[in-house]
């Protein structure tokens, strides 16, 4: 990543103000999870007299079905939400990057093998995939996390393809090629520094993507089950309160659309200073 | 014709991979799938016979090729829970899947296409601003939970449309249809809008900059005429491509809604078969939605190289 790109980068967040906005709302998402042991509130207290309490001073955010403070609840089920979305992306980089760089930079056979991989995959209808492997893997953060970094790196394998493709003709880089440098380390040294921006780009819009298909999953009461929550998991169980008490799908949902809208958000301002139209 | 007929090799190639997958992850499920022919009362020797029937003795690889030499005579099995030929099951859903997903991918084109233009004729304009807002909130919103407030907000509230279902008990006129139609497909189609509308306008503003609409407009054609008759045409070329591409996530996003709306289609019919470990439909299901996913983006493929002239006459 070089120098102008930060420069711009924090130019461009300079004059946007709505860009500001998204980013200090996933910090302090980000920051509610990590510090949500300080709230005073135990989010698993269960209380028989204050059940389906609608939003009030003692309880914000109201009360579940089972009287639990949902303000508690909601903060850590964005604990669970946050931590699966970061994670599935941090895999679905790993993965995507390597495969990218890899198949566009040796290309031949293994590049025509892998890519019509990635189409392959990328012919599965997803949701179905999703609910077949969770179903016969045990519900737990780390397989939601597996099935979800596995199922989504292939655009990212794609796009980092393309830039390795036109970065591997660069004089850097046949002359490091022609010096006789090992290939792993020419994509470590030379490749990846170079597709960083991109590679942020697809990462940020994948943690929008990855809380968007944890919470799909865990409403389907696949994914996060109790007593772990999530947000998913809670919208979920909200649905048989629907007509009593509507607030219950309202906030978690608000969170998971603030939360995304932010990401895909930030994506692309930060698209925008990479690649100015 | 040499491009199409490459193109039509790797979608062949594409869903070779595709059933291998399918394939492989059916077979890494846990659990015996003799299990569900076995009754109480049958001896370990009739249960070894009955598995060298089912072919579950035979190395995998033979296993695998039996299973895709019968997908391709177009026999799918039998349904592990009621015993019904998949195939069959799958095509009395269909309807209902292609009635939801057909109507809300053309209203969303129809719509997105005077939206997405005149949001990238009149940049940063109020069009475009609202349009740009609603857009992001399309893209980002679980499109379970939009349903969910629209089913609490004309179903629970109001008490104006049914939330669940296609038709009332008895009724099956057109009218009760569209009037269950409504709210899964606005559904759908406002998440599908905000995808289509942000092509558009992002390819009208790179037309609108291009050599031929100055020539237009030089020529004293007006403003309107240019943006329907030339912009059009050719902001509508990357739709076919973005069209197909948008299949994969089409698919997922009617399955939920169909979930949400217990809309009676396919995708029904596949979360019922996960829940019941329903393996023969569920790798039916899993294979003709690929087919249907790699089919549309061939005809993309095809399509966009007969409609644009210059990769036309490019060979």
């Amino acid at each position: 990543m070089n120098e102008n790109f930060k420069k711009n980068l924090i130019l461009g967040f300079k004059t946007n103000r709505l860009a500001i906005a998204g980013l200090v709302l996933i910090l302090l998402f980000a920051l509610a999870a990590i510090l949500a042991p300080l709230y005073p509130v135990d989010p698993n207290a269960i209380s028989a007299t204050d059940r389906l309490l609608g939003p009030c001073m003692a309880h914000p955010f109201g009360t579940d079905d089972m009287g639990r403070d949902y303000f508690a609840r909601c903060l850590y089920g964005g604990r669970t939400s946050l931590l699966i979305g970061f994670l599935a992306m941090v895999l679905s980089t790993l993965i995507g990057v390597t495969v990218g760089t890899v198949s566009g930079f040796i290309g031949g056979i293994v590049d025509i093998v892998l890519m019509r991989l990635v189409d392959a995959l990328m012919s599965l209808p997803t949701f179905l995939i999703m609910v077949v492997m969770n179903a016969y893997l045990d519900a737990g953060v780390r397989n939601v996390v597996l099935i979800i970094g596995f199922l989504t790196w292939m655009s990212i394998a794609r796009i980092v393809r393309g830039e390795t493709l036109s970065l591997k003709e660069r004089e850097y880089v046949v002359y490091s090629r022609i010096s006789g440098q090992r290939r792993g380390k020419i994509i470590l040294r030379h490749i990846v520094p170079n597709i960083m921006p991109t590679v942020i780009v697809s990462a940020t819009i994948n943690v929008a993507q990855a809380i968007l298909m944890e919470s799909a999953m865990s409403f389907f009461g696949l994914g996060i089950i109790p007593p772990t929550s999530s947000w998913g998991s809670m919208l979920s169980s909200s649905q048989r309160y629907l007509t009593t008490a509507p607030y219950l799908a309202v906030f978690p949902g608000m969170l998971i659309l603030l939360t995304v809208i932010s990401f895909n958000y930030l994506g692309e301002v930060v698209r925008k200073v990479y690649e100015p139209k | 014709m040499r491009k199409v007929l490459s193109k039509l090799f790797q979608s062949v190639l594409i869903m070779f991979l595709v059933s291998i997958l399918c394939f492989v992850l059916v077979k890494a499920a846990p659990g015996d799938p003799v299990m569900t022919y076995v009754q109480p009362n049958m001896s370990e020797a009739y249960i070894e016979t009955l598995r060298e029937n089912l072919g579950l003795t035979k190395p995998l690889y033979v296993q695998y090729f039996i299973w895709l030499g019968n997908i391709l005579r177009g026999n799918f099995g039998y349904s592990l829970v009621n015993m019904r030929p998949v195939l069959s099951q799958i095509l009395e859903r269909l309807p209902a899947t292609v009635c939801l997903m057909g109507t809300s991918l053309l209203l969303a084109v129809i719509l997105s296409i005077p939206l997405g233009l005149f949001s990238g004729k009149y940049k940063n304009g109020a069009l475009d601003k609202i349009t740009s807002v609603l857009s992001y909130v399309g893209i980002s919103i679980p499109n379970f939970w939009f349903g969910i407030l629209l089913i609490y907000l004309f179903s629970v509230y109001l008490g104006w449309l049914p939330s669940i279902g296609m038709h009332s008990e008895g009724d099956h006129s057109f009218l009760d249809l569209v009037r269950h139609l409504i709210l899964p497909c606005s559904v759908m189609t406002f998440v599908n809008m905000a995808q289509f509308t942000r092509y558009i306008r992002s390819s009208t503003i790179t037309e609108l900059s291009s050599d031929y609409v100055m020539v237009q407009t030089a020529y004293g054609m007006s403003e309107t005429g240019i943006l329907f008759k030339h912009v059009l045409k050719n902001a509508m070329l990357p739709m076919i491509t973005v069209l197909g591409m948008s299949l994969q996530s089409l698919v997922s996003g009617a399955m939920i809604c169909e979930q949400v709306f217990s809309w009676p289609g396919t995708g029904q019919l596949a979360v019922t078969a996960v829940t019941t470990f329903d393996y023969p439909l569920i790798m039916g299901i899993t294979m003709l939605t690929a087919l249907l996913i790699v089919v549309g983006n061939l005809l993309a493929d095809i399509l966009y190289t007969i409609v644009d002239p210059r990769i036309r006459h490019a060979g």
